[in-house]
């Protein structure tokens, strides 16, 4: 993506002009569809302005262009989101869904109707996938997918003849959803489709995780999501399980996580597992914070830990290799602040170590009683 | 008489450069007509301004209804008028400018007689080479509306002579490639800047139309230049044919001249009052421009959003895109 100081000024009173031909109410069909044009040869442009421009272009046409005619209305909306969620790497800020999401349902509707709409719903969930603000998506989580059409809009966008960068969108526009998604699905739909969305779902985490973080992160917030909910957690195959080694990467204060984390169910689901890997990593990931879980989920951890480290003693030196990493990981984070700070979130950063700490040594306690007397 | 004796330096100096070619050594017989045509011809061009310098009284009339070929034409307006001067008020000489010698002499606003100057060059028998620097000399030139079609069917006739024409079939002739590359952008160029673009057909053009053969349909695959100033052609007269933007790579220095061209006819478009045609003609290329990864050159970029403006209503005057290669003014334009 480029950017040209010299090239700016002319793309800024072309979007100018495209704007205010679009919202003057005296407009011919001619001159929007000049407009229609001009955005087509636009849109294709490797200049950062110009995606944020379209994006402004498209807030424009949803909002103020009820007067046009609706063919053109959505062409326009559908140019205007075209240049400004084309490119990977470069995403304007989506600072209310509110316009995205009537787009999408649109376009949704065209989709039930039988019309293939997928590059204008790919652009749509890009933008509320890779664009959306923290008050985006804030808002985003009062939003009900399981009304139609996105409903079975969003199901479609899973299915294996989807190209691949709408895959990808739709699995991170599905983690900023979750929590109004899997919890209720089932109460939609039969036990088989849930059982095909699964599967569709687990590999398009297959197909796109090898992406980036942040589509790593969406797979480890989606496998969170699922493992909470007791229709899909049987659906989760054994090596997406292994999505729980990019914990890491999520927000501690991610739902999902914190949700799973007080999940009775999860860890006698993952001793049902064929392979101990999944469950030695939970476990991990529960250590980190003992101290802070329910009574009950303690004693599951203090329990499935000890039988775990009674059947091979190198599950007690690997969990306690990745107590140490995080420990590491805080201190290193810790250190790019000075140590004399009393700034919030370093305050924070010292009472996790500090419980990090404490959750280690009560480790020592369960898994080696007679070296600690 | 004032002119034959005006004529003698540019005269004597060409004979002297002449012999001196012929007495060389090491140089070829070709070598030396190369040389002595391209010196011939940057002199004529050279001492034809300060031909016309000379008051009206001192030139010869027409004789029998003829006008003399180095003979002015009657409604020329005195060059005096635009000649630039030092801040001393002494005039600046186009060595001063240091500018290449036809932009700096025939660039020049309201410059009369280069039609007839490059006319007159085409009509002698010249060699390939020569007719090359003639070609390079007109597209370094503002070609403003006027009668060019003489010129236009002087231009058409080199195109024509590159190639080999059987049963309607042209055949490009190796050996006259840059002939053929250079007399369709001549023809272009003084074809778009000059209006007919848009103009009702005169004679000339009509009868160009009627018989011209689809040249970019000959077999020029690796010469994306080439293929697509001959696709250019063919569709400015007339051949109803699409020109594949996206399948040729072009260099920089042709995209550009492309990107000027075109926006120049979109200009003519929107002045003729034939807006709704101007997205069909400039849309393959724009897009095919602004898909390109790497991006084209700035000023590339530029002309087309410029063309994709001219599109929405944004106007350009088109004596502002004569100012090749100082697109800035363009852009001053679009904040204005």
């Amino acid at each position: 993506m480029l950017s040209s100081p010299r090239f700016a000024p002319i793309t800024e009173r072309l979007f100018a002009k495209l704007s205010s031909t679009i919202q003057n109410q005296t407009s011919t069909r001619a001159e929007i569809g000049s407009v229609l044009d001009a955005l087509w040869c636009i849109g294709l442009l490797t200049y950062n302005v110009v995606p944020r421009r379209c994006f402004e272009l498209f807030t424009t046409v949803m909002t103020t262009a009820s007067h046009l005619p609706p063919d053109l209305k959505w062409e326009a909306g559908r140019l205007a989101m075209h240049g400004a969620f084309k490119w990977d790497g470069y995403y304007p800020m989506v600072a209310g869904p509110q316009e995205v999401l009537s787009f999408l349902d649109y376009h949704f509707d065209l989709r039930a109707k039988g019309e293939n709409q997928d590059e204008a719903i790919q652009y749509a969930t890009r933008a509320l996938a890779f664009g959306a603000t923290p008050t985006c998506l804030e808002t985003l989580a009062q939003f009900d997918p399981t009304v139609p059409p996105f409903f079975d809009g969003i199901r479609s966008l899973f299915r294996p003849d989807k190209p691949h960068e709408l895959k990808k969108a739709a699995l991170c526009f599905l983690s900023h959803i979750e929590a109004r998604w899997f919890p209720v699905f089932s109460e939609h739909v039969s036990p088989d489709a849930v059982q095909d969305f699964c599967e569709d779902l687990v590999s398009v985490v297959n197909e796109v995780v090898i992406d980036d973080v942040e589509v790593k992160r969406a797979a480890t917030t989606i496998l969170l999501s699922m493992a909470d909910a007791s229709t899909f957690r049987l659906h989760i195959p054994l090596h997406m399980w292994e999505h729980l080694e990019f914990v890491h990467e999520l927000d501690d204060g991610s739902p999902p996580l914190r949700r799973c984390r007080n999940n009775p169910d999860v860890i006698p689901a993952l001793r049902r597992t064929k392979d101990q890997r999944p469950l030695i990593l939970w476990l991990a990931i529960l250590w980190r914070e003992i101290t802070k879980l329910d009574a009950k989920i303690q004693e599951q951890v203090i329990d499935v830990t000890t039988r775990a480290v009674a059947q091979s003693p190198h599950v007690e030196d690997f969990l306690l290799l990745l107590l140490n990493a995080e420990e590491t990981r805080l201190e290193e984070k810790l250190r790019t602040f000075s140590s004399w700070s009393t700034d919030e979130g370093v305050e924070t950063l010292r009472l996790k170590l500090y419980e990090l700490r404490e959750s280690r040594t009560h480790f020592y306690e369960v898994c080696e009683p007679e070296d600690i007397q | 008489m004032d002119k034959i004796v005006h004529f003698i330096p540019y005269a004597s100096f060409l004979l002297f450069l002449y012999e001196v070619l012929e007495t060389l050594p090491l140089s070829t017989p070709t070598f030396s007509m190369n040389v002595f045509w391209s010196v011939s011809v940057l002199t004529i061009l050279l001492a034809l301004p300060d031909l016309q310098r000379r008051p009206p009284s001192t030139l010869p009339t027409p004789t029998n209804g003829h006008t003399p070929l180095l003979s002015p034409p009657t409604d020329h307006k005195p060059i005096g008028k635009h000649t630039r001067t030092h801040s001393n008020g002494e005039p600046i000489t186009d060595y001063d400018a240091k500018e290449p010698l036809f932009a700096g002499v025939l660039r020049q606003e309201g410059f009369p007689f280069k039609a007839e100057r490059i006319l007159w060059m085409l009509d002698r028998p010249l060699d390939d080479e020569t007719t090359s620097v003639v070609l390079r000399a007109i597209l370094r030139m503002a070609w403003r509306s006027g009668d060019h079609a003489l010129l236009l069917k002087r231009c058409y006739d080199i195109l024509l002579r590159s190639f080999d024409i059987v049963d309607g079939q042209p055949t490009l002739i190796p050996r006259l490639r840059n002939l053929a590359y250079l007399s369709a952008r001549a023809f272009c160029h003084i074809f778009i800047q000059s209006g007919s673009d848009v103009q009702g057909n005169d004679r000339t053009v009509a009868s160009l139309k009627e018989r011209h053969v689809c040249l970019s349909l000959g077999c020029h695959e690796n010469d994306s230049n080439l293929q697509s100033v001959l696709g250019l052609t063919d569709s400015l007269l007339g051949v109803d044919r699409d020109i594949e933007w996206a399948s040729f790579q072009l260099s920089s220095a042709h995209h550009l001249w492309v990107s000027d061209i075109l926006l120049h006819h979109a200009c003519n478009l929107v002045t003729a009052g034939m807006q709704q045609k101007v997205y069909d003609d400039i849309a393959g290329f724009v897009q095919d421009t602004f898909s390109l990864e790497p991006p084209a050159a700035l000023s590339v970029d530029t002309n087309c959003t410029l063309m994709v403006g001219l599109l929405v209503g944004i106007p350009v005057h088109p004596d502002d895109l004569l100012v090749s290669g100082e697109k800035k003014r363009c852009v001053d334009l679009l904040r204005m």
